[in-house]
């Protein structure tokens, strides 16, 4: 790139912020899993992430979508393997997802655990939403001219 | 048809860059000869993010999420042995100094002990780096490693001053150490010839504005600007051709389209990797008189400990993300009373802030309302020591030829062996109960540990191998002589890492520059007199 073709990015950067509008395109369709796996995984985020007082949960900030694209674009073994770890909770109600989800987490520390793997995918999906960078107070990914760093004078002293 | 050059140069990252730059501007005719292709910051890569929004895309396209240079890196182009050794190549104009983080450290007088040239012989090329690259930086006025020609540095966050104020307690109690802030390769001011950061944060990943150092942002062009450098790009070296056993003639290539194409040249300058350039000397089965090409390999390795400071959690929220993670640097440890426990140093880097993709909360247990709230708040308050070690020089780090595997041209690949000493374990240990200590002596808690240290738990920088073709005054211990010419070949030179006679905790690239623009000082001065014929 030529420096000539640097300053103008910088420029519209300076006002706003470098990354695009984060959202679910409207209507999406799922297309590795089932909508009755998709809405399904929006409870389950929900209940890993939930709703508080000042934002919304993670099925509600679009995990849902972020773990279908992942399965759609990266190949079925990973497609399959997910599948098969959702189809028990499938048509649970509330409660008996409440005690399927406690019990799977049980063994979150386990190799390649379904759990955990939803809980990553599920932190992983909050954290590039603009919900989840709100909740986590993130004001990052934008041009500034000079960096501050700390200057408290609490934290100057031994 | 053979095409003729007064030097041809194999690889583009550090030290390939910079010697295409020294030389042609010095009125020799060079080829930089690079396998990869020139990427476009920006458009072939574009670290900002990730969002959801751009992720159908981006993974459509066969790249990661991140977009990061990275993703052109040569997956599984060597065998690994021993203690997962692991080994990046990445194919682009400019190499590996795209993906750097620009963490800029001289090494100190300690440090050139056992070398065939001291520090005061290295410190002016140490300079003229430093303005070339536009280094930032503190001037810390330590020992062991030297204040440079810097920049206005990058302050800490508050999380870094929380680490600064646990070292500040520990040294009042006598200990070895300081908290001092990192130095890098970026520009804080403008007019210093690159683009200023903008504090993305994203260095590592690809610097999209070109602001922080690169050999494809800064020497190579200023090497094309002289008229007596051309750039090979595509340009896969597949053999060296040589006049006789002690002279080069040339080197025989192929192109992107699959032809050959050979290059003559008076000079070769290898400065492909240090994994690379040991490969092709073995796989051609030159300078190898003393049998130590591919010996002497050795790294960083490391782990990491957190440390959370609940004093942090209602602190105001600010844009953390600066020049990537590591704004400071825990070090001055062992530099003039050896440890008894290990040989060798080590240096802590360390970071912290309010980055939601950096979260070390992903290893707690756990979900609902607390764990969603232990996500903010750890996100906020907490800090990360990541250790750099030297690996201890045991014999068994080296890199071979594997017997059975090829690349793509029928080459063999290069096989690394790599094999945890109790030095290097008892080393984690030292630098697991410091960092804990550091963060209890600040207020903190330790958050997350490795506990005991283990080969298993230790991880290689493979960014930072180095030492497989070393200067020495010996040429039965050594292949090249201090001035970076192979004691064998008279006409071969190296400018990468693989020169390296002995290792510290410091990163190596900033070393890398300086050697390599010195080496080709010596190569110019030799030629004049008609040395290298």
């Amino acid at each position: 790139m030529r420096r000539r073709e640097v300053f103008p990015i910088l420029a519209a950067a300076a006002t706003a912020p470098l990354g695009l509008d984060a959202s679910v395109p409207a209507g999406y369709k799922p297309r590795a899993l089932t909508q009755a796996e998709y809405d399904l995984v929006t409870v389950l985020a929900n209940l890993i992430l939930p709703a508080d007082e000042t934002s919304v949960g993670a099925g509600d900030a679009g995990t849902a979508f972020y773990i279908d694209t992942v399965l759609f674009r990266t190949g079925d073994s990973n497609r399959a393997g997910f599948k098969a770890g959702l189809q028990p909770l499938l048509g649970l109600d509330k409660n008996a997802l409440d005690a399927a989800i406690g019990k799977l987490a049980e063994d979150e520390r386990k190799p390649g655990s379904f759990f955990s793997r939803l809980k990553l995918m599920t932190i992983d999906a909050y954290c590039m939403s603009p919900e989840g960078r709100t909740f986590l107070r993130y004001s990052g990914d934008t041009a500034i001219g000079q960096f501050k760093g700390c200057d408290h004078p609490e934290h100057q002293r031994p | 048809m053979a095409k003729h050059f007064d030097v041809c140069i194999v690889g583009s990252g550090p030290g390939g860059g910079i010697a295409a730059y020294v030389l042609a501007k010095q009125g020799a005719k060079v080829a930089l000869i690079e396998a990869g292709e020139r990427l476009r910051p920006g458009m072939d890569y574009n670290a900002h993010g990730p969002y959801l929004s751009q992720l159908d895309a981006r993974l459509a396209s066969g790249r990661s999420p991140y977009f990061r240079v990275t993703d052109y890196s040569e997956k599984d182009h060597y065998t690994g042995v021993g203690d997962r050794p692991n080994h990046g190549l990445l194919k682009a104009l400019g190499g590996r100094s795209l993906c750097w983080a620009g963490h800029s450290l001289r090494f100190g007088p300690l440090d050139f002990r056992g070398w065939p040239i001291r520090y005061e012989e290295v410190a002016p090329y140490y300079s003229q780096a430093e303005r070339l690259m536009c280094v930032s930086g503190m001037k810390d006025g330590l020992s062991n490693m030297p204040d440079g020609d810097f920049l206005p540095g990058v302050p800490m966050r508050c999380n870094e001053r929380m680490l600064w104020r646990g070292v500040q307690r520990l040294k009042a109690k006598g200990r070895a150490m300081e908290l001092v802030h990192q130095r890098k390769a970026i520009p804080t001011l403008p007019g210093k010839g690159r683009t200023p950061c903008h504090y993305c944060g994203h260095c590592m990943a690809g610097c999209e504005v070109d602001s922080k150092y690169t050999s494809a942002n800064t020497p190579i062009p200023l090497g094309l600007r002289t008229g007596n450098l051309t750039v090979h790009t595509g340009m896969t070296m597949t053999r060296i051709r040589m006049k006789d056993p002690r002279h080069v003639a040339g080197i025989q290539c192929v192109d992107a389209k699959g032809a050959d194409v050979e290059f003559d040249c008076r000079v070769l300058v290898l400065a492909c990797s240090t994994v690379e350039t040991a490969r092709h000397l073995l796989i051609n089965q030159i300078a190898n008189s003393s049998g130590q090409v591919g010996k002497n390999l050795t790294s960083h390795f490391g782990l990491s400990v957190f440390g959370v400071f609940p004093e942090l959690a209602g602190r105001d929220a600010s844009n953390d993300d600066g020049t990537d993670y590591y704004h400071s640097l825990l070090t001055g440890l062992y530099w003039d009373k050896p440890s008894n426990k290990f040989e060798g140093t080590y240096q802590v880097q360390s970071g912290g802030g309010l980055h939601p993709l950096r979260l070390p909360v992903r290893d707690v247990p756990g979900y609902g309302a607390g764990f969603k709230k232990q996500l903010r708040e750890i996100n906020a308050t907490h800090a990360s020591m990541n250790m750099q070690g030297t690996l201890q020089y045991t014999g068994r780090n080296f890199v071979e030829l594997d017997s059975t595997r090829k690349d793509r041209l029928g080459l063999p690949l290069p096989k690394i062996h790599l094999h945890y000493s109790d030095s290097d374990i008892a080393m984690a240990d030292d630098m697991i109960e410091t960092c804990e200590e550091i963060i209890r002596s600040a207020g903190g808690r330790v958050w997350s540990t490795p506990g005991k240290a283990t080969a298993e738990k230790l991880q290689i920088d493979f960014n930072h191998w180095v030492g497989t073709v070393p200067m020495g005054a010996d040429k039965k211990t050594s292949v090249l002589n201090a001035d970076g010419q192979s004691h064998d070949v008279v006409n071969l030179f190296v400018g990468d890492s693989s020169v390296f006679t002995r290792y510290p905790e410091k990163n190596p690239t900033l070393t890398n520059i300086a050697l390599s623009w010195r080496m080709s000082d010596r190569l110019m001065a030799k030629m004049r007199k008609g040395e290298l014929e």
